[in-house]
């Protein structure tokens, strides 16, 4: 699928506090992608990111859309190794970095927000690090 | 798809488990929900360390316990669990 | 009616300040750390304990230890592999001094212990800094009664990359002396002149050689890194072991 590929050098931030500067990627924006697909419905207003062996994270749409993600296959100049979830993630990098969905097969557009593996488990929906929107509950 | 070179296993859960239930459970036998195979919780293949504890069977790779603990909250998740036997270890 | 007296319940499980009371250098990756630690509950051979280290930012990291030292040692001793940008060991190899506070929490663990009283012929399988907890085993075997041992004889297969990564070499060659104790060391990637052992991976040709033949009261403990860890477990089944009579422990990727 011939769609443009862009290299975002962006900061990313872990929910485990550790950030990491000015790191560069490669992918397709999700811009680009929901495009492709046929572009989003009115009503859509969530995205699920889903991946091999039953991990989902999710997310409001508005925060994937209008060039804040990307799904990656290059990172600092080579193919996405396994290790740091190649061949494929997604790239989120304004939320926590467990948003960025590690080995990422597909994105599902919802009308209703669903909590994904660890959302489940008590992590908040969002996940902005500048609110430290770290568990459910934190404003 | 995870890098299955990174992964320890239901030793490395020993600490929060005791926490949890305690007493030691990493020999107890616990039977996955989704395949029935009984192991040893020791057995078991840990993920997600940094978020929090994911145990998986080895045999068909379902989550058979998932928790997340914080000093706010405990969320634990057993769907994939069905059974649990722990032996007294004789004296 | 009255039942049989309830057992106590266990010991909480807490955090405890142990101060380092020893240092001792392993090889020049490895350290070990003897710890007095008080109202040490004692422990089984092949447990671990937790270190907890906090940042002034409150920040916390933690990681599991195996205990080097045998049940019948008074101090707790804990051997530490160096790990490059890792978040734990650093600190703990090259920072932590004798006098120093050191947060612990345990002995954990049910499944991979192992104690003289269970008998039967033992094979411990260890790569890198796996040789830890099985070199607690061995220790407390070495203390046991001398027909506690012959009821337990051992083979250790011992997969290290150099000479020089050899934890514990000295002990070893002393043990591999004793009655009833094989000690067998596989180099991966390079050999000093002279070499005997192995020099190479281990795999199946080299564990037919080196293993029990799979009986009843065979056991297994093997503990490393976890591809070698998986690919052990795995070929030991194949030889004809009892999947339930090999326990095993990752420490995760290679360091």
């Amino acid at each position: 699928m011939a769609l443009p590929h862009e290299t975002p050098m962006v900061d990313i931030h872990c929910v485990t506090k550790w950030s990491k500067f000015d790191t560069s990627w490669e992918g397709v924006s999700v811009d680009a992608l929901l495009g492709a697909a046929g572009g989003v419905a009115a009503d859509e207003a969530f995205v699920v990111a889903f991946s091999d062996g039953g991990y989902t994270t999710n997310l409001p749409l508005d925060d994937v859309t209008n060039g804040k993600a990307w799904v990656a296959f290059d990172y600092d100049g080579g193919p996405l190794p396994a290790e740091h979830g190649g061949p494929a993630r997604l790239l989120v990098p304004h939320l926590y970095f467990w948003k960025s969905a590690k080995w990422v097969r597909g994105l599902r557009l919802l009308t209703h927000d669903e909590p994904g593996f660890w959302e489940q488990l008590g992590y908040h929906n969002r996940g902005d690090p500048w609110r430290e929107q770290r568990y459910q509950g934190d404003p | 798809m995870q890098t299955e070179d990174m992964r320890l296993d239901g030793n490395a859960a020993g600490g929060p488990l005791r926490e949890l239930f305690a007493m030691d459970m990493t020999a107890a036998m616990a039977t996955c929900s989704g395949c029935g195979t009984a192991r040893a919780v020791g057995a078991l293949l840990e993920y997600g360390h940094e978020m929090g504890l994911i145990l998986r069977c080895p045999h068909c790779n379902m989550p058979v316990l998932r928790m997340v603990r914080t000093p706010r909250f405990l969320r634990l998740d057993v769907t994939g669990l069905s059974f649990i036997a722990i032996d007294e270890p004789v004296s | 009616m009255t039942d049989a007296e309830p057992a106590a319940p266990p010991a909480r499980l807490e955090w405890r300040v142990a101060t380092v009371v020893g240092v001792r250098d392993e090889t020049p990756s490895t350290r070990t750390l003897v710890l007095d630690v008080p109202e040490w509950p004692g422990h089984r051979a092949g447990q671990h304990v937790d270190v907890r280290l906090v940042a002034e930012d409150g920040y916390q990291a933690q990681r599991s230890y195996s205990i080097a030292s045998p049940p019948e040692s008074a101090n707790v001793e804990l051997t530490i592999e160096c790990i490059k940008d890792a978040e734990v060991s650093p600190y703990l190899h090259d920072v932590l001094q004798v006098g120093d506070g050191v947060e612990i929490r345990g002995p954990i663990g049910g499944y991979f212990v192992w104690e003289v009283q269970q008998r039967g012929p033992l094979l411990l399988v260890a790569g890198g800094s796996g040789i830890v907890p099985l070199m607690a085993m061995l220790r407390h075997r070495a203390h046991s009664a001398t027909a506690e041992q012959a009821r337990s004889p051992v083979h250790l297969l011992y997969s290290a990359r150099t000479a020089d990564d050899i934890i514990y070499r000295e002990e070893l060659e002393a043990i591999a002396k004793s009655a009833g104790v094989s000690v067998f060391i596989t180099l991966t990637r390079d050999a000093p002149a002279g070499w005997t052992g192995y020099r190479r991976r281990i795999d199946r040709a080299m564990l037919e050689e080196v293993a029990w033949r799979p009986a009843r009261n065979t056991r297994a403990f093997v503990c490393g890194p976890t591809p070698l860890v998986e690919a052990t477990a795995n070929l030991l089944v194949d030889i004809g072991y009892d999947a339930k009579r090999v326990r095993t422990e990752r420490f995760g990727p290679t360091g």
